[in-house]
């Protein structure tokens, strides 16, 4: 067992590599889009100062969900040698009415990590009005959270609330959406992909070329030998 | 060395590695080839000492990371982007200098990925005539070109993870050979070179300088090494270059596991091993070649290693894996879970965020790490890998030096 015949080995090395190399381009994305929970409505928007959030200090921010099935909402948190242990609130309402709740604990949040409130999807949420609270009411002063605001606010935030006090600025969230169908998201990664590979028509058509090129010389040298 | 090309099936053999290698070039993505991508860039602007630059520009750019190579890389890739330029097109400054996750969103991403890459063609297809030159027998010549040409830990590692350690692995294997032929001053100065690029040929220096006839010639040919070296960093030495490049948290890394004795005295566990490969130099029984592997394979044993760095010693392993019939089954093995485990650590871009240029969606996938640790304690899963990585890091050593003694 020992002695194994490297004609053998080379052989199920170019299987091996030929398979993994078309699986990995080929397949692989549509496998890991099953793990693909949410999508994003947009790019997180650049990051600003801080607020901090502790007992008897929480913050309102009011925004727009651009999609049905609004499941989840991101936001950059500062959490310095993860000085907060605590859990951190998330209220998540329609007008005045609680629709949702989403607490995390403060040790699994790294300091300044994209953290993902995830609650229930609410299914005709697109172009609905809601406002979430953030609240930490077991944590002190000195192991404040912090949350970043954004000096550049796209289209889904609206007005942000500071102890009941209007701010300037927004925070800097994500709205996540959970996807219509398993197919319909898998179908458009690959369009995506596709899309952006051909919108560079002059590499796209160079490099089919080569492609094509080297496909062309390995079939004639199989015919010659 | 090109005679080879003329061997129809070796002919075939380097078309089909081509054609996979270019199949993955422009679709998968590491962030370090934006980073060092966007660092080589300012040679394009004028800027000769890098390292000095980023120290005291740090804080107006984008990407803030050291550049943790040696200047001939900075050199090296420099020049590339500048004789690519016409090619890279006008939007290729934008997206480096474009930090945000929107920069997925390039139309010319995957133009860029894979002009950046083509230089590792080069010395990747160097490797395999390079390997093939160190045998004889046409059969075994053949085998070790499929072997590196159609290998998928080569593909992945140097393609899917850009690793820029291709151009130094080059010129150290053209320096083992020189070794094999007696030229051991042209050797260490090659070496000296490829080090220039980025420091893990030094560690095989010692091994060239102790297989020469004796002691004066030892150390004319360590000199020779470690001062060809310290030549390509002159132009560029500031406090600076050593502490983002020569004693960088990345070089250093390899030096961390010890055993504590108290009193703040420790035992350095890569450094007992170096000095025992060295040792076994000394004696001359065994190939050059044999003790870099097992340079290697117990210094991975040891370390936590970057995917990257297993490139390292594949030339070595493969050479290894054709010449003795006996080391074949455990190199194997070896291979298997010195690939797989990188894939468990927890870092996103070891994984899914690998193709984050097709869409940026793949960013939210779970990563191997908290798909393991659902069911088990990944670290734990990671320990069982890493443990039979020294247990068969230690068989297959004893197998190849019981072998050629």
């Amino acid at each position: 067992m020992e002695n194994i015949k490297l004609s053998k080995v080379v052989k199920y090395s170019r299987v091996i590599s030929i398979a993994l190399v078309v699986f990995v381009v080929f397949a692989l994305p549509a496998i890991l889009s099953f793990g693909i929970k949410f999508i994003p409505y947009s790019y997180q928007t650049p990051l600003s100062n801080t607020e901090d959030i502790f007992e008897g200090k929480s913050v309102r921010q009011y925004f727009y969900a651009k999609e049905n099935k609004l499941t989840a909402i991101g936001m950059s948190l500062k959490n310095p040698n993860l000085v907060n242990k605590k859990d951190i609130i998330l209220n998540l309402y329609k007008g005045e009415s609680l629709i949702a709740t989403s607490t995390i604990n403060g040790q699994v949040i790294p300091d300044g990590d994209l953290v993902k409130f995830v609650f229930n999807p609410i299914e005709n949420s697109k172009e609905n009005y809601y406002s979430f609270t953030l609240s930490a009411p077991q944590v002190d002063k000195e192991h404040a959270l912090s949350v970043y605001y954004t000096n550049h606010p796209d289209d889904v935030v609206g007005d942000l609330y500071v102890d009941g006090m209007q701010t300037k600025i927004p925070l800097s969230i994500i709205t996540y959406y959970k996807p219509q169908s398993r197919l319909s998201l898998v179908a458009g990664l690959y369009s995506g992909g596709m899309n952006k590979f051909f919108a560079d028509k002059e590499f796209s058509s160079i490099y089919l070329m080569i492609l094509s090129v080297l496909l062309g010389f390995l079939v004639l040298n199989r015919r010659k030998s | 060395m090109l005679s080879l090309f003329k061997d129809k099936i070796v002919r075939r053999v380097l078309i089909l590695g081509i054609l996979l290698r270019v199949l993955v070039m422009p679709f998968l993505f590491h962030p370090d080839i934006k980073t060092y991508s966007f660092q080589t860039s300012f040679l394009g602007g004028g800027v000769f000492n890098i390292y000095s630059y980023l120290e005291a520009n740090k804080k107006n750019l984008p990407l803030r990371e050291d550049f943790v190579y040696q200047p001939l890389t900075y050199l090296t890739l420099g020049v590339w982007q500048i004789a690519t330029k016409p090619l890279l097109g006008n939007g290729f400054n934008t997206w480096l200098w474009d930090a945000s996750q929107k920069s997925v969103d390039s139309a010319g991403v995957f133009r860029y990925l894979f002009i950046l890459k083509s230089p590792y063609l080069i010395f990747d297809v160097g490797i395999a005539f390079v390997l093939s030159a160190f045998l004889k027998d046409i059969k075994k010549k053949r085998a070790i070109f499929s072997l590196w040409m159609l290998n998928p830990i080569t593909i992945i590692i140097i393609y899917a993870f850009s690793n820029v350690d291709v151009i130094p692995l080059f010129i150290s294997l053209c320096a083992i050979h020189l070794a094999k032929n007696k030229k051991f001053s042209s050797a260490a100065i090659l070496l000296g070179v490829a080090s220039g690029f980025k420091v893990f040929p030094l560690l095989m220096l010692p091994i060239l300088a102790l297989s020469s006839k004796d002691v004066k010639e030892a150390v004319k040919i360590f000199l020779l090494g470690v001062g060809t070296f310290f030549i390509t960093l002159i132009p560029f030495w500031s406090k600076s270059l050593v502490s983002s490049a020569v004693v960088s948290g990345l070089t250093t890394r390899i030096f961390l596991t010890k055993i504590d004795l108290g009193f703040g005295v420790s035992i350095v566990v890569p450094v007992v091993i170096l000095f025992l490969v060295y040792l076994l130099a000394i004696s001359k029984k065994y190939k050059i070649q044999s003790l870099m592997l097992v340079v290697f394979m117990m210094l991975f044993s040891f370390i936590h290693y970057h995917i990257q760095w297993i490139i390292w010693m594949l030339p070595f392993g493969l050479l290894v894996f054709i010449q003795e019939k006996g080391a074949r089954l455990a190199l194997l093995i070896l291979s298997v879970f010195l690939f797989a485990l990188p894939f468990l650590y927890d870092d996103r871009s070891m994984s899914v965020s690998l193709f984050s240029m097709i869409s940026y969606y793949f960013t939210l996938v779970p990563i191997p790490f908290s798909i393991v640790q659902k069911f088990y304690d990944t670290y734990s899963l990671m320990s069982v890998f890493q443990s039979a990585i020294v247990a068969l890091s230690v068989f297959t050593s004893w197998k190849i030096l019981n072998y050629q003694k």
